[in-house]
């Protein structure tokens, strides 16, 4: 206990120093800002960032990252409860009361409650992962190759099963994930992998390349002229933003829920924060007494989600940081990035990397307050941001990829490669692949092949090791719990179309 | 995320008719077996002395396997379903193709130039904007290119170049 607390002190020594407080206030604006316009969701966000952090030491890169995380997903709730327009994903439940309540006037205090409730869940995530993550990080000295790999195994397999749509399909995009990730010299041998004699590919494939490509480039292909023509007239005014006493009353337990929801379902590796939100909403109209509300404007159809997405993503935060196993996506992403940096991350990170870790908890905070800090006197240029039309928004975005991803090795080989993996990405869309998953094979790809490998070796290539040891045992135990959960869900469910498709 | 049903009106695609799981699923087998085809040609090793085929071979396999399930398990056309929908050729070329343009004329023309071209292209590929707006909104994102990138960032990217 006292040890956290001393721990949480030095982390934010860490994030306050003036170098890195600097990159964690740019990170936080630039992430509200994009993430506000119509569109740009979480993922597109950070790829497009991705590429400033090449230039800057890992603690200061690290910290924006997370700062653009979490600050586009207050920007992208302004656009959801504004617009009815979710860029992320789990936004799509905020917009089923927060746009009725801007028809009925009341999007500001919708906004007030959102940024409350964001706080406070987030506040309630750190807190856990500043005391869950040693206990972590204690049984962590005890994970050799086997359970490594094991223990990623999992995190795939939860990754491509637990997500929206198919599990089959996931599974499939996470293997082309798996490949990608091969792409390139093999550490081992020195041959090169896939590269087709192209001396760009040596060194592999550059993650915002990838993820750009899929993330930004698919989404403008299928999106253009498609997206419904929605603009706002809504003028807020900071005054609007505060909710009335009875708006807030009937906000604090959805909140205290809300918060439940996402801590339980942080816990659970590979449950998507979209899952989470629809689960803290379902919960709150379900209790409710008065159900027939929720969709016409009710408050806490939008606290819940709200609170239950924030606190769900400062818990993925614990496995990504104290084990290397990304909970989603936008994890896989920021782990990535360490990695580029050269931090080696896994059960060793915390001890090794005091520094990044401890300092990334502090900045969560400070963001945080940040975040509330800008965004009440900065509501104004936010609900201007929103009227920019997409038609002008794709193009300008498109350059911003284009530039960035050539600032990385100043060479337009990564901007063809951007263009291959957004046709890529929208073909797999197109035919309903999920193409999360594969970011996040691609990320884990190297690390299990090194980990597999060092394990085969000190068994000599026996695979009962994974049942013999009992870390491992378990994991293992636990992937075929969900292959099997998975299989009866599938025989259970008669041949009809899902309802949960329709909500993307 | 926009609904991206096919229009009703359009006759069915051979596309439609096959299903988005079987075509899906032909392009994982095909994938696959390429790539475990090529890992045969990296040494393969043994499970105790890996050598670097050893695990995309088995990714490439794994797919394959992946990829018939989905054929398999595929229930077909439902009434009602989803088609594939309609591709936006327009937008497709236009899009892919101003990054295309910002990679070849950003070596030969210089920043400048390939901003332009690739921002008039790009919001070319939106039914909504005029050659105009299109021209416009290139200007604007030019100035702003040579005065973050070239100016704020001091990126290395000649604002012309020739050949």
């Amino acid at each position: 206990m006292e040890q956290a607390l001393a721990d949480l002190l030095y982390g934010f020594g860490v994030a306050l120093q003036p170098a890195n407080l600097m990159w964690v206030v740019i990170g936080v604006v630039l992430g509200n800002l994009i993430g506000v316009l119509p569109g740009l969701g979480a993922m597109t966000t950070i790829s497009m960032l991705l590429p400033l952090t090449y230039v800057i030491p890992a603690v200061p890169a690290i910290l924006m990252l997370a700062g653009i995380f979490y600050g586009s997903m207050y920007g992208g709730a302004i656009c959801a409860i504004l617009l009815n327009l979710p860029s992320h994903p789990p936004h799509a439940v905020t917009c089923i009361d927060g746009y009725p309540m801007t028809l009925n006037g009341r999007g500001g205090a919708a906004l007030g409650v959102t940024m409350m409730a964001s706080f406070f869940a987030a506040s309630v995530g750190i807190m856990l992962m500043v005391f869950v993550s040693p206990l972590l990080e204690a049984v962590a000295f005890k994970f050799g190759p086997t359970e490594i790999s094991a223990v990623m195994l999992l995190g795939l397999l939860a990754g491509s099963t637990m997500a929206r749509g198919s599990p089959l399909k996931g599974i499939a995009m996470t293997l082309f994930g798996l490949f990608l990730g091969s792409v390139g010299t093999d550490v081992s041998s020195g041959i090169q992998r896939y590269t087709f004699g192209l001396p760009d590919l040596a060194d592999g494939v550059d993650l915002a390349a990838l993820s750009l490509g899929l993330f930004g480039i698919a989404d403008f292909l299928l999106t253009v002229d498609r997206r419904e023509v929605s603009t706002t007239t809504t003028r807020i005014t900071m005054r609007q933003m505060m909710p009335t006493r009875a708006e807030l009353k009937r906000s604090i337990l959805p909140m205290l829920r809300g918060t439940g929801v996402g801590a339980i379902f942080g816990a659970m590796p590979g449950t998507g924060p979209t899952i989470t939100t629809f689960v803290a909403y379902a919960l709150e109209r379900k209790i409710s007494k008065s159900p027939d509300r929720f969709g016409k404007g009710a408050i806490e159809g939008v606290t819940a989600p709200e609170a239950a997405a924030h606190s769900k993503t400062q818990i993925d935060f614990i496995p990504t940081m104290s084990l290397g196993i990304p909970g989603d996506p936008v994890m896989a992403l920021l782990l990535g990035a360490l990695i580029i940096k050269g931090v080696n991350t896994g059960p060793q990170l915390i001890t090794e990397h005091p520094d990044v870790f401890w300092g990334l908890v502090a900045s969560f905070w400070i963001g945080n307050l940040l975040l509330i800090v800008l965004n009440v006197p900065l509501i104004g240029i936010w609900v201007r941001l929103l009227r920019i039309p997409y038609r002008f928004l794709f193009p300008s975005a498109l350059f911003f990829i284009a530039i960035g991803v050539y600032s990385t090795h100043n060479n337009v080989f990564d901007i063809l490669l951007v263009a291959v993996f957004g046709c890529v990405g929208a073909i797999f869309l197109l035919l309903e692949f999920p193409v999360a998953p594969v970011v996040l094979g691609f990320v884990l790809g190297p690390m299990l092949e090194e980990n597999f490998r060092r394990a085969m070796v000190l068994s000599r290539g026996d695979l009962m090791i994974y049942l013999e040891r009992p870390i491992s045992a378990t994991f293992i135990v636990l992937c075929l719990a969900l292959v099997l959960l998975q299989f009866y869900s599938y025989l259970r469910v008669p041949p009809s179309p899902r309802p949960a498709r329709a909500m993307h | 995320m926009t609904d991206r049903s096919a229009d009703g009106r359009r006759p069915a695609t051979l596309a439609d008719r096959l299903g988005k799981d079987r075509i899906g699923a032909a392009l994982l087998v095909v994938m696959g077996a390429s790539i475990a085809t090529l890992a045969l040609t990296y040494r393969m090793g043994t499970a105790t002395r890996m050598g670097p085929g050893y695990m995309p071979f088995f990714y490439g396999v794994l797919m394959v396997l992946v990829g018939l399930a989905i054929g398999v398990a595929a229930r077909g056309v439902r009434e009602g379903d989803r088609g594939v929908a309609a591709v936006n050729w327009r937008g497709w070329l236009c899009i892919l193709g101003a990054l295309i343009a910002f990679a070849i004329i950003g070596v030969y023309g210089g920043l400048v130039p390939a901003t332009f071209i690739a921002v008039f292209l790009a919001a070319m590929g939106s039914a909504a904007n005029s050659a105009r707006t299109a021209a416009l909104l290139a200007t604007g994102l030019v100035i702003a290119a040579v005065l973050i990138f070239s100016y704020g960032l001091k990126l290395q990217f000649a604002l012309f170049a020739w050949g």
